[in-house]
């Protein structure tokens, strides 16, 4: 190594150190602000502060199967994401069909959405039975 | 770093795994709405085929994939589903798509069309 190389070298080597440093602890701030913001949503949840008798409901107060398949395709991926991370010890790529699949599942939604949305409703001279 | 980014991983991980717990036993236990699931609406709410099959494909989908992510050999990442279950589920949605789209929004208009043309 030349004298110009090694000063150069001493020179960057501190501030490459304090670089990183600080990006170890802003990253580790970021995760205990974004766990204690998901456990006080957790804790609010399970305690009923907040409802969510009508997660699965439309404009209707009806369940939606649009919803509901989306919830269960969210949570199936989720938890197969948590389960291969906690057996093979580091992230996994995400295969191109896994976000087919929920994209799939996101565009029906989105389309039942726009059609509730867009909807018209039957002529009034054919009232429903329960309103008779 | 990867440290970091590893304890990340599983912080979130772990995160969406509890809000799918809470979102299971909401479910479970009535605190989340199900009445009318499987039910259209328009013209008056009647019992769904639709809707049923897509219940019926998108639970067989979800078990077909956990039963991939059991299976799979070790250390070789997230599972891709196979093309066939990814066909099958497409059409399930569209068949469930177009026939609501069929009663929220051509029927009704059809209807009208013809209340129109009446005498």
């Amino acid at each position: 190594m030349t004298p110009l190389a090694f000063l150069q070298a001493a020179e960057t080597a501190p501030s490459q150190s304090a670089s990183s440093t600080l990006g170890l602890a802003f990253g580790i701030a970021l995760l205990v602000i974004v766990c204690a913001a998901a456990a006080a949503v957790l804790w609010n949840i399970f305690t009923g502060k907040i409802d969510l008798t009508f997660l699965l409901c439309g404009d209707d107060d009806r369940a939606s199967m649009g919803r509901f398949q989306f919830l269960i395709f969210t949570f199936v991926i989720a938890f197969s994401y948590f389960y291969v991370v906690a057996s093979d010890g580091k992230l996994p790529a995400i295969p191109t069909e896994v976000l087919t699949l929920l994209g799939i599942s996101a565009s029906t939604y989105a389309v039942g959405k726009g059609i509730d949305q867009s909807g018209g409703s039957a002529p009034p001279d054919n009232p429903p039975e329960d309103k008779k | 770093m990867e440290t970091l980014a590893l304890w990340t991983g599983k912080a979130l991980t772990f995160i969406l795994a509890a809000f799918a717990a809470g979102v299971v036993y909401k479910l479970l236990t009535g605190g989340i709405r199900l009445r009318g699931l499987l039910l259209d609406t328009e013209p008056r709410a009647t019992f769904s085929p639709a809707r049923v099959q897509l219940l019926v494909f998108t639970l067989a989908a979800a078990g077909e994939y956990l039963k991939l992510l059991m299976q799979r050999p070790e250390h070789s990442g997230l599972p891709a589903p196979p093309d066939s279950v990814l066909q099958v589920l497409g059409a399930s949605q569209v068949l469930y798509a177009g026939c609501k789209g069929w009663q929220r929004l051509l029927l009704p208009s059809l209807q009208r069309l013809m209340k129109g043309n009446r005498p």
